[in-house]
């Protein structure tokens, strides 16, 4: 190999760095700097808005942590992945869930990952403990873990709907949501939280429900600016006024009467009708016009130009009320927000808290009063009857704690009662209401005290 | 050959004495041949190489860079493997670790232990000959005010310069007091003033008593302090013998003078043609091992494969 | 805790090990010796018997002397090499692995177990592969820079250099495991919540045999399963005669410890630990856990005197004094006070112990770990050294089987090599006990990868054809192969003891540490061996 030879070789090698320099460079490039057009990459970035201070906050540590991963952030990843596995099957939580931050340290902006761990935690790790407490400790850090992936990443809507649905469905749902409910608002590790709540997840102690509301309209807010890809976007945005309905039928659950529980029947009836039902939607279905729940005549013939327009207009509020079980919930609230329907619920609580200590002609009175008060107010909402609800139940209920009464004081049961229609009509769901009923008796009977 | 390869073996670990002139070193019919990963022969460095180092002489290798010096030094101390042939060195075999007791050896480079400094280096090898603490101590200073680095010797060797790494390289091939001492290059990045010392050390050494094998490009320090010497081209083993033999040429005749003019010098060719003496040449003389050195390798070349005779 | 390793048979493991010494050697030397005789006749094999005289002269004239010079030499190395550069990177995981690890979540136990877990697995990794990297360098540079001459050409042998650059890089390890133990005590005690402190201790358990009566009484070595993927526990179910008992031996009244019970008030009780897990096929009662209950029972005399009835703390654990004097409860012997241990204890001195769940429909899950009776608990740095003496084993062998990867291969290789090794012995163990198993259908390497190629059910039978047979005999060999390496990788799990010091127990001498010194030994010995026959038979020039 002579000189020349070897130096035209590198001149050639020289040559290709180049070349392929070129292409990283002109993709590469940061944008920011004073003469420099961004690479293309870079303006790509700013447009999606994938960098990460777009995403949300930075973390230091899952910065570093990447840094010094350098490119096995993968290979890494799936080896933590599995010993979460590991540690989920042979039951070590506390080392499932450091691993599961080591994973979303290096991964923090995949959704799914924080969606899947959070549950993972809240109710499949939760659901392993025998203690309602434990159960209780595991939901929180569910809910705990989201949080931190909420602020992560500041523009995502999903996670804020799933805290929603861990805060609102989990707690107020699941089986122990007596304890959840009253553990959300005090704490069972007194000892830390000194009988208060858990400032981390409900810092000024209120409903669960109302908490969840919170989040759900986070949720909402976020989701203007970036799609969520879990339900259709008219249930999606439904969520923080439906939070009002559960919260309110919860009230009635716990035995809470009177004014404050018609007041959130009210509050959810005119959220759900002049805020969820005025928002608009823009539905493939006709995309020339827009469309809103609460759509009278007038608003209809005022979206639209031709007649197959107004058609179609009509048919797609029509579908997505149903989707959204609008109008159910439209009657239910304005039925429940009527005194006499308070009347009647509390008249049969009552009834049974009478029946439980034997004050049988007070629960007498009160029985037949609250189902009368029941039979009104249904047969001024017909459409109640057509859906299967817990009101159904409740009206069962009250005929049921009817009979214990006529039966304990020797009576015989008239046939011509105010719920008859539902009672006749709803026999399949019997067994599952009497159960339920004696359940709540003989607890109530086990712990007089409570209220 | 006097030494019995078999019988030495055998007794292991005592230590057989040498008396003056025998051999201390007996190498038969050595070769080795340089392989690659796969095992193949890359280079044959030396070539059935027979030859006899005895007590108490100097003995020379010489030869052309890369002719074999450095192999057969390594060979002598096992840290090659012969491809064929035998050696018997202090009367035990190459491989054998208990000769070394007796052995100095300084490397072509000075190989020493970059992180270590003067004293701690001496030290070290000390305690590999399990010299006791006094002893140790007492050689290191010695050798240190010997080589003439005592000045440095907290200095650690990464810092030394090449004459000064030689020096302390020399001081730990002398650290167990040495009967057979060889030294490869052992002038080589030293200054005229090293040189000289190391020139005087060598005879002071041999006067000791000491067996010394020396490899050495610098051939008129080689004349000076050699007993015999071997030249080495191409790993074949081309002239071996007392130098002082074969630098005396048996049919010339070197007048040496001083303040002799030129008219006087034209006078004394006169004289000696007519005695028929033919190519007269009267000048200044030259180093004849270096004519040696020079006709060997140029002989060497033109008719391969020979041994010379001088 | 939720291992617990059988205890290991030191006899057995060492006979087996001096057999495949021996065979293993036998087998070297007779190959060598006829490759010898192949290669030079008979003068091949007179050299070869001088060169074995020779290995065994360089075995027996080991010199302390020498060795301490080299290890010396070798520990200097590291050291010059900044070595101790790993006090830096310690020093930042320590800075902020709080970051990493803190929750403020944290329930107390589990912040102790997520903090030592982290600690020993750092430290232990992190000494590894510094360790890895030292020891394979060390020879392979030496031999480039050619340092190496000047110790061969003296009286050093080579084994002695093997040997001692091993105990020169385990001095190099020794002092960084030394600092870094003592300041991750101090780290995890000021770490640690105040609240678990407590839980930083050495329980000292006397492990139990269990068995287990199903729902009629009859006695069964496993409960019921509940369908979970873990088998560790098997369960009996609530309020039947399902019984899980424990059998402890050598019961003495030196194991009673002074309790503190709830009131406050303090006796000399047996204290009993248990962790059960709860199953509920229904609801129940969600105020409380399920309820168990032990039960005493005498099999000389078939007494059975019930001692508490609790509710179980699950994945937590709780512990309960069973007082010395118990009450009868049936018809006959109510009233009657029963001594633990002149009525209780059976006469070959064993405690009995049952354990049964009491609400009806429900399920108690246990294994053999779930119940000890907990003698007073030695101080948490007995076993947190404990843990660490198993780390520095670890590094032992790393540096032994490092430094004699480097004997044959240069450093880089050397790395890869071991770093494997280690890799998959700690790794891939189980999945390797999985293969070898044959609880798989479908066959071995070849044949499943046929099967999926073919889209073949894998309980189909193969054509019978030479095919089928060839790719049979080509996974047969592979399973051999596969055998073998599973049987020269080191078992690893020995070394770690963090499961032990997380869960704050003592760590298990004859489970866990003795078997963790043997297997040093056991690789250490052979490794030198190897080592220095590498180092041997190799000319000592850079290649
Ligand atoms: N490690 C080696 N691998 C392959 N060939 C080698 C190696 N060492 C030496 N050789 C070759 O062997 C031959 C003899 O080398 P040697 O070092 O013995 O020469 P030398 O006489 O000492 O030369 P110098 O005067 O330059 O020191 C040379 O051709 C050399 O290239
Ligand atoms: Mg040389």
């Amino acid at each position: 190999m002579n000189q020349s030879e070897s130096r035209f070789r590198k001149l050639v090698y020289l040559g290709f760095i180049v070349l392929l320099l070129i292409p990283i460079v002109v993709l590469g490039m940061p944008g920011g700097g004073k003469f420099s057009t961004p690479g293309v990459l870079s303006s790509m970035r700013s447009e999606f808005e994938l960098g990460e201070s777009d995403i949300g906050k930075i973390d230091p540590t899952s910065a570093a942590m990447n840094m010094v991963l350098l490119g096995f952030r993968g290979i890494a990843v799936n080896s933590l992945w599995a010993s979460v596995e590991h540690y989920k099957n042979t039951k070590n939580w506390a080392q499932m869930k450091s691993t599961s931050d080591a994973i979303i340290r290096l991964q923090p902006h995949f959704i799914s990952v924080w969606r899947f761990t959070s549950w993972n935690l809240a109710f499949n790790v939760s659901a392993e403990w025998d203690s309602v407490k434990d159960r209780f400790h595991w939901v929180k850090e569910g809910a705990k873990f989201l949080q931190n992936g909420i602020d992560i990443n500041a523009k995502n809507p999903d996670l804020a709907w799933e805290e929603g649905r861990i805060i609102g469905f989990k707690i107020g749902m699941s089986d122990e949501s007596r304890y959840f409910r009253k553990y959300f608002k005090s704490d069972p590790d007194v000892e830390q939280f000194k009988g208060g709540p858990d400032p981390k997840i409900n810092e000024q102690a209120l409903d669960n429900y109302l908490v969840a509301r919170d989040w759900y309209i986070k949720a909402n807010d976020r989701e203007l600016n970036q799609r969520q890809r879990i339900l259709d976007r008219t249930l999606f945005r439904s969520y923080p006024a439906r939070s009002y309905f559960d919260y309110a039928a919860a009230l009635q659950k716990d035995g809470v009467f009177g004014e404050q529980t018609r007041v959130a029947w009210d509050d959810a009836y005119r959220d759900w009708t002049t805020k969820y039902g005025r928002e608009i939607f823009r539905v493939p279905e006709i995309p020339e016009a827009e469309m809103w729940m609460e759509m009278s005549e007038d608003d209809i013939s005022g979206q639209v130009k031709t007649g197959d327009e107004e058609r179609r207009l009509r048919k797609a509020v029509d579908d997505y009320q149903k989707i959204v079980n609008y109008r159910y919930w439209r009657d239910r609230a304005r039925c429940e927000r009527d005194p006499q329907m308070a009347d009647a619920h509390r008249e049969i609580y009552e009834a049974q808290v009478a029946y439980g200590e034997q004050r049988l002609t007070e629960a007498k009175a009160l029985v037949e009063s609250g189902m009368k008060n029941f039979g009104d107010m249904l047969k001024k909402y017909p459409d109640l009857l057509a859906v299967d609800d817990l009101l159904l139940e409740d009206a069962l209920t009250a005929v049921l704690m009817w009979q214990y009464i006529l039966k304990l004081s020797g009576d015989t049961p008239t046939d011509d009662y105010p719920l008859k229609v539902i009672w006749d009509s709803q026999q399949g769901r019997l067994p599952d209401v009497q159960a339920r009923l004696d359940r709540w008796l003989l607890e109530q009977s086990r712990n007089p005290d409570k209220k | 050959m006097s030494t019995d390869v078999a019988t030495s073996t055998a007794a292991f670990g005592s230590s057989t004495q040498f008396s003056a002139g025998e051999p201390v070193i007996s190498i038969r019919n050595l070769s080795k041949d340089y392989r690659d990963f796969w095992g193949r022969p890359k280079v044959k460095a030396l070539k059935s190489l027979t030859m006899e180092v005895r007590k108490g002489e100097v003995f020379g290798l010489l030869g052309p860079n890369g002719s074999g010096k450095t192999t057969t030094m390594k060979l002598l101390l096992g840290l090659l493997f012969p491809t064929e042939g035998e050696i018997s060195i202090l009367g035990r075999p190459a491989t054998d670790v208990s000769k070394n007791e007796r052995i100095g050896y300084l490397p072509e480079e000075s190989y020493l232990y970059r992180f270590l400094n003067a004293e701690e280096t001496l030290d070290f090898y000390g305690r590999l000959f399990r010299l006791p603490a006094n002893v140790r101590k007492q050689r290191t200073e010695e050798l240190l005010e010997l080589v003439k680095v005592s000045h440095a010797r907290k200095r650690q060797l990464k810092e030394y310069s090449k004459g000064m790494t030689r020096r302390i390289g020399l001081a730990q091939a002398l650290i167990n007091d040495p009967e057979l001492i060889l030294l490869d290059e052992p002038t080589s990045g030293l200054d005229p003033l090293g040189n000289r010392d190391m020139k005087d050390l060598i005879i002071k050494l041999k006067e000791q008593g000491k067996t010394i094998v020396m490899c050495s490009h610098l051939l008129a320090d080689v004349q000076d302090v050699c007993d015999r010497i071997a030249i080495l081209y191409g790993g074949e083993l081309k002239v071996m013998g007392r130098v002082d033999e074969l630098v005396k040429e048996q049919d010339a005749t070197q007048i040496r003078s001083s303040k002799l003019s030129d008219a006087a010098a034209a006078e004394v060719r006169e004289v000696l043609r007519k005695h028929g003496a033919t190519d007269v040449q009267i000048d200044q003389p030259t180093s004849s091992l270096e004519d040696l050195f020079l006709r060997t390798v140029q002989e060497s070349k033109e008719r391969p494969g020979r041994r010379i005779s001088v | 805790m939720d291992f617990l390793p059988d205890v290991f048979n030191i006899s057995q493991a060492v006979g087996q090990w001096l057999l495949v010494l021996l065979v293993g050697l036998v087998s070297i030397l007779f190959i060598t010796f006829v490759s010898a005789l192949i290669g030079g006749g008979v003068k091949g094999a007179s050299r070869y018997g001088d060169s074995l005289v020779e290995s065994l002269s360089d075995l027996v004239s080991v010199s302390s002397t020498r060795c301490y010079a080299l290890a010396k030499l070798t520990f200097t190395e590291a050291i010059r090499r900044k070595a101790l550069f790993v006090f830096v990177i310690f020093a930042i995981l320590f800075m902020f692995a709080g970051w990493f690890i803190s929750d403020s979540n944290q329930r107390p136990k589990e912040a102790v177990k997520v903090h030592v877990t982290f600690i020993l697995n750092s430290l232990s990794w992190l000494t590894m592969i510094v360790m890895l990297l030292l020891s394979c360098i060390g020879i392979p540079e030496d031999i480039r820079l050619r340092s190496i001459h000047t110790v061969v050409t003296k009286p050093a042998r080579r084994f002695e250099i093997v040997l001692s650059r091993m105990l020169g890089y385990i001095g190099v390890g020794t002092l960084l495991l030394g600092v870094m133990s003592v300041t991750s005590l101090i780290w995890i005690y000021r770490q640690v919540p105040e609240a678990a402190r407590s839980e930083l201790t050495a329980r000292q358990p006397i492990w139990g045999d269990i068995s287990f009566l199903d729902r009629v009484g009859t006695l069964t070595n496993a409960g019921i399963n509940v369908g979970d993927i873990w088998d560790f526990r098997s369960y009996i179910e609530g309020a039947t005669k399902g019984r899980a008992i424990w059998r402890f031996e050598n019961v003495t009244p030196e194991m009673l410890t002074t309790v503190t019970s709830e009131s406050g008030e303090k006796k000399e009780a047996l204290r009993l630990e248990s962790r059960f897990e709860a199953f509920r096929s229904h609801k129940g009662n969600m105020n409380r856990g399920l309820n168990f209950q032990y039960i005493i029972l005498n099999p000389d005399n078939k007494l059975e005197v019930p001692a508490a009835t609790l509710q179980v703390a699950e994945f937590i654990g709780r512990t309960d004094g069973i007082p010395r004097k118990l009450a009868g409860v049936t018809a006959e012997d109510s009233g009657k006070i029963y001594d633990l241990f002149d009525d209780l204890v059976a006469k070959d001195g064993s405690l009995t112990v049952a354990v049964a769940c009491t609400d009806p429909g429900q399920y108690l899950g246990m294994a053999k770990p779930d119940l000890f009776i907990r003698l007073p608990d030695a101080p948490f740095a007995l076993s947190f050294f404990k843990a660490m003496l198993g780390i520095w084993l670890f590094m032992v062998l790393t540096v032994a089987l490092g430094v004699t990867a480097s004997t044959f291969v240069k450093g880089p290789f050397a790395i890869m090599v071991t770093f494997t090794f280690i890799m998959v012995g700690n790794t891939a163990r189980e999945f390797m006990d999985k293969l070898l198993s044959n609880k798989w259908t479908g066959g071995g390497l070849f044949e499943s990868a046929y099967r999926i190629l073919t889209y073949m059910n894998d309980t189909t039978e193969l054509p019978n054809n030479p095919g089928t047979q060839l790719i049979k005999w080509v996974d047969w060999m592979l399973n051999g192969f596969l055998w073998l390496v599973q049987q020269i990788l080191p078992n690893f799990s020995y070394f770690n003891m963090a499961g032990y010091v997380a869960n704050g127990f003592d760590v298990d001498n004859m489970r866990s540490l003795v078997p963790a010194i043997v297997v040093t030994i056991g690789y250490l010995i052979p490794c030198v061996l190897i080592g220095y026959y590498c180092l041997r038979s190799r000319e000592l020039e850079a290649k």
